[in-house]
């Protein structure tokens, strides 16, 4: 069992309290607790808490940790610097 | 088959969805709510919050008059809604970046003030002394004072809370497979939940809420409803410090620094099904946009990138009301780029429509019927 007050997503500083307030409002999904807490939001996103939340879901429903979906990972994955240009130019 | 009732069924779950849900359920009644998948998983989390009556509208005419009248009940909202929705009177600055855009800014300018709206021309100099980071390159902008923001998901949320509160249901991951008429009237919905089999909720009012698949739950009763996905991406940075205060619309790409501090960046418009791919093309267009306006930007770093689908319609007006030809079906939907603006004011019209028989706002310029061929007369309904 994981302490109430322990933060599972240290980018955003979201508390496994949070975590289970989420669920019992109604978050059936990794993604619906991100939308509602912002867990698995910031700098990193999710890539070290999404498997503690995924965890906490399936400790709160009891749904096998095998049917718990991960979230939906967004681009660029990676953060990646602004200035940088995403398309190639089309040689001449 | 396992039969229950309910009184209203709203069909979903999106910021529209719950706001129906939480101006029915302060009127006393109890209504269900219908998502396909979870609370605002589509559009309502695929938009960046700009409130903008204004800056949004063409010209005088129902959309304004709606967006107006809307944007209005937000102050009292973030106080009545207990989950907090960070409203933020933070105004718009609609940056003038060509000669061609001076003109039709001026235009916009003269429109808006005869029509008695609050709307300042500001110079170049002007304009960066508002915000210091936008490039010098700017002619100048229109300031709307009155055009504001706010966190989308939290207005999702905070109808949803003070809906469930006041006695609404809400069934998730649930799909419409249905609706069952009889003479013409609504007389219930077949539904099924995910690894559960069918079953039918009976109800004689149905409110289609479904955004970009509204036209779907429309041709389950024979109606041909013209709203269909529009695209739109969008981009976040990370939290940076407070680089601007206003939400800053470009000719490409608008932005605004949300509470969190990220600056949120969209929206392309997109007309491609339902497909939520996110392309480099389109994160390209909106990045080098924002970076020509505000050069600072080259430094943050961008975290994330996602796609919602817009429930568009050809004149960008919502559909609102009941439709003559099967009683019981109640339409909430079409609110393209503006769902989160429109959500108070679609809440309590549809709501009024359904209790009160009457609405303090004419919805005439909003109905199915304003559109040629909204019957499919060649199926019969389901």
């Amino acid at each position: 069992m994981i302490d109430d007050k322990v933060i599972i997503c240290r980018c955003e500083e979201v508390t496994k309290e949070e975590i289970v307030k989420a669920i019992r409002r109604g978050a059936t999904t990794v993604n619906a607790i991100k939308r509602w807490t912002r867990a698995g939001m910031g700098l990193c996103q999710g890539k070290s808490c999404v498997q503690w939340v995924a965890r906490i879901l399936s400790e709160e429903t009891g749904k096998p940790m095998k049917e718990i979906k991960p979230h939906t990972s967004r681009p660029p994955i990676r953060p990646v610097k602004f200035s940088v240009k995403l398309t190639e130019e089309e040689e001449e | 088959m396992f039969q229950r009732s309910k009184d209203i069924v709203i069909i979903g779950g999106g910021v529209i969805g719950c706001s129906i849900a939480y101006y029915l359920a302060k009127k006393g009644v109890k209504p269900l709510i219908i998502e396909r998948k979870e609370i605002a998983s589509e559009a309502s989390c695929a938009a960046a919050g700009g409130l903008w009556p204004q800056s949004e509208s063409n010209g005088p005419g129902v959309f304004l008059d709606l967006c107006l009248e809307s944007k209005k009940m937000f102050p009292a909202l973030s106080r009545e809604l207990e989950w907090d929705i960070s409203f933020d009177p933070a105004g718009l600055l609609h940056l003038i970046e060509d000669e061609k855009a001076m003109e039709e800014s001026e235009k916009l300018l003269n429109w808006q003030k005869k029509r008695g709206l609050q709307v300042e021309f500001l110079s170049r100099e002007e304009t960066l002394k508002k915000e210091s980071a936008l490039s010098p390159d700017i002619l100048g902008s229109l300031y709307f004072e009155n055009d504001d923001q706010l966190s989308t998901i939290d207005l999702s949320h905070a109808f949803y809370l003070e809906a469930i509160r006041l006695g609404a249901e809400v069934m998730q991951n649930t799909e419409v497979k249905g609706i069952n008429l009889k003479k013409g009237r609504v007389e219930g919905v077949v539904i099924e939940r995910k690894g559960s089999k069918k079953e039918i909720i009976q109800t004689k009012i149905v409110v289609n809420a479904a955004g970009a698949w509204s036209k779907i739950i429309g041709e389950m009763v024979g109606l041909r409803i013209p709203v269909s996905p529009m695209k739109g991406q969008i981009v976040l940075t990370d939290p940076l410090p407070t680089l601007f205060r206003c939400s800053l619309v470009a000719q490409d790409v608008y932005m605004m620094q949300k509470s969190s501090m990220n600056v949120v960046l969209g929206s392309t418009r997109e007309d491609v099904g339902y497909n939520k791919t996110v392309t480099p093309e389109g994160i390209e267009k909106l990045r080098s946009a924002a970076c020509n306006v505000i050069p600072r930007l080259k430094n943050a770093v961008m975290v994330r990138t996602w796609a919602g689908l817009r429930p568009y319609t050809q004149d960008e007006v919502p559909i609102f009301g009941r439709v003559d030809e099967v009683e019981g079906f109640i339409m909430a939907c079409g609110h393209f780029r503006n769902g989160i603006l429109l959500s108070p004011v679609t809440g309590k019209l549809i709501a009024e429509l359904i209790i009160d028989k009457k609405t303090s706002f004419p919805l005439e310029g909003t109905r199915l019927s304003r559109f040629e061929d909204y019957l499919i007369k060649d199926k019969k309904a389901v």
